[in-house]
């Protein structure tokens, strides 16, 4: 029963701590991934860790619109190499409709699986993820809803029209609906007719690259400090994000670790208490050939083998976490990520692992090495 | 041939056991007499290189058990030593032909299955293969205890106590088979017991 115990503890612990790991490295990885080519995200005042995580990675709700004039006026600074013009607010299905021009898929290296790239009004392409889940093909024609999140809100008169569809880039563009600016102009100028004429155009976010990093001290105080803008460095938002999380991140391990140990104090017991019902046997195994030396390497093998159980039972513990995460990121932020990686850090959790299970196997074993077989036989 | 000379042991100062010195011939047998607290047991165990005298030697076949290195007096004792206790002893997590064959692991003998079964069916045990220890009785027991101490074709055979809880009947029974294996084995049969009836069993007899 003792055994049965230390073994959860333990797996209970590997799982928390491999569970960690592969969360932090996922998130670390799809953050940089998405990152990728961006210098600076200009959108409307407010947070900017808000507007980093809504313009990105399209995860969170835009700051507010800007001017496309104010932000294209940006575009003339000689040391910016390009801006991709963002507008969104509507969705189908939950997945975000964007209005944006074709350089958003090259940011990506996006490529067509079928299909061309969004040309005119109202034409669409798709994100794989997208087509794959909605089960979407060329020449299928849909409305979008009113907001981020599926809603019930529809533009009726407004149809979209899918042209192509885009080769999974493993990058945010999996998970959107692509289209020209103009579309999600069209859409909003119909509802909001007191606009009359010309109208000022607004686009959501502008995302720029620079062609030297030495831009990003001077451009993006400029754009705070003189425009109506906010500039956010992707790098910087994220950086400080991670030391957020780093915190309870490292908290948990600690944790995880405390386990592990209480675990291995716990094998320790189950050993000694096991030994001493087994002194007998062990005793036995002498007269019977058996040398010091091997009931002592059958004591330590016997906290290995407990170890490597508990070790596999964490594993499986947290890839089924893992899986199941997966899934409940991916009905709501429609985010969801691949299986478990085994990677250096995974052996330094197993090698650390069967540390603990040796010694806390080496007393007991100890115990076992200088066994009196003549004193245990005699008080049978 | 087993030789005991000027054999002792001292538990502290105040035990201590001196033991006669004998010498055994080849397929001659021998029985110990002697009350309990006698040191009978001590002297068994250090027959079977369980125990380290304080001084002389026990010789088998010219190798003085008390000089080998540990580990080399342990594989001595699990391929030249049977050994049968007073309670059988056996690891209850494992079948009785699993115990056998461990006895030959142990005693770094090669796996046999034949051996086994040959030694079970002459015990009457064939049927017991696959039957943990305490699924036995008494009496199956004990003779699985004997089948498992000659297993490895020792030259000698120690026993402890091995009548003492039996009726007459039985004793005879268990004399008879010990007396059949060993010389199937061609091994010395010591036993070592408090036992009168066997006073008479065999050629040589000590009394402690």
């Amino acid at each position: 029963m003792s055994t049965v115990l230390s073994l959860l503890l333990l797996a209970l612990g590997v799982g928390i701590i491999s569970l960690l790991l592969q969360l932090n490295r996922y998130l670390e990885d799809e953050m940089t991934k998405n990152i990728r080519g961006i210098d600076l995200v200009i959108g409307a005042k407010g947070s900017p860790l808000q507007l980093i995580l809504s313009a990105v990675y399209h995860i969170d709700d835009p700051t507010g619109n800007i001017s496309q004039k104010e932000a294209n006026r940006i575009l003339k600074n000689r040391m910016v190499d390009f801006g991709i013009p963002l507008s969104y607010g509507d969705n189908y299905a939950g997945y975000r409709i964007v209005g944006t021009t074709h350089e958003y898929t090259e940011l990506y290296h996006a490529t067509l699986a079928e299909g061309t790239l969004w040309n005119k009004t109202f034409e669409v392409t798709l994100g794989s993820r997208v087509a794959e889940v909605l089960n979407l093909k060329i020449g299928d024609t849909f409305s979008g809803s009113h907001g981020l999140m599926n809603s019930i809100e529809v533009h009726e008169n407004d149809s979209y029209k899918v042209v192509g569809v885009l080769n999974p880039s493993n990058s945010v563009l999996d998970q959107l609906i692509l289209t020209p600016t103009e579309s999600v102009w069209e859409t909003h100028h119909d509802e909001e007719e007191h606009h009359e004429g010309d109208e000022e155009k607004e686009i959501t976010a502008m995302l720029i690259g620079f062609k030297n990093p030495a831009a990003l001290i001077q451009v993006p105080r400029m754009i705070n400090e003189k425009t109506n803008m906010q500039a956010a460095v992707p790098a910087y938002e994220m950086d400080r994000l991670y030391k957020l999380m780093g915190v309870s991140i490292t908290v948990l391990k600690y944790i995880a670790a405390v386990i592990i140990t209480v675990s291995g104090v716990s094998i320790f017991f189950s050993l000694i208490s096991t030994l001493k019902e087994r002194k007998y046997e062990l005793a036995i195994m002498r007269t019977y050939g058996a040398s010091r030396w091997q009931l002592l390497l059958m004591m330590l093998f016997e906290g290995l083998v407990l170890t490597i159980v508990g070790f596999l039972l964490g594993i499986l513990i947290s890839s089924v976490s893992l899986n199941f995460i997966s899934l409940l990121l991916d009905s709501s932020f429609h985010y969801s990520f691949s299986t478990m990686q085994w990677t250096a850090q995974e052996y330094v959790l197993m090698v650390s692992t069967l540390g603990i299970g040796l010694i806390a196997a080496l007393i007991p074993a100890l115990n076992a090495f200088n066994l009196n077989i003549s004193k245990t036989l005699s008080n049978a | 041939m087993l030789k005991c000379t000027s054999l002792s042991f001292a538990y502290s100062p105040e035990t201590q056991f001196r033991f006669p010195d004998f010498t055994i011939n080849n397929e001659e047998h021998l029985t110990i007499l002697g009350e309990s607290g006698i040191g009978k047991t001590t002297l068994l165990h250090l027959l079977g290189g369980l125990l380290i005298p304080k001084s002389g030697k026990v010789e088998l076949d010219g190798v003085n058990l008390s000089t080998l290195p540990s580990s080399r007096r342990d594989n001595f004792r699990g391929q030249n030593i049977g050994m049968i206790f007073q309670s059988s002893h056996f690891i209850q997590s494992l079948s009785i032909g699993e115990n056998m064959a461990m006895v030959q692991y142990l005693g770094k003998v090669k796996k046999d299955n034949h051996r086994i079964n040959d030694i079970l069916t002459r015990l009457g045990l064939e049927n017991k293969v696959k039957k943990r220890p305490n699924e036995l009785s008494q009496g199956q027991q004990q003779r699985a205890s004997i089948a498992m101490a000659v297993l490895n074709s020792p030259k000698v055979i120690l026993a402890d106590e091995p009548t003492s809880s039996l009726d007459d009947k039985n004793c005879n029974t268990v004399i008879e088979l010990l007396r059949e294996e060993a010389s199937l084995s061609k091994a010395n049969l010591v036993v070592i017991t408090h036992d009168q009836r066997l006073k008479n069993e065999f050629q040589k007899i000590i009394e402690l």
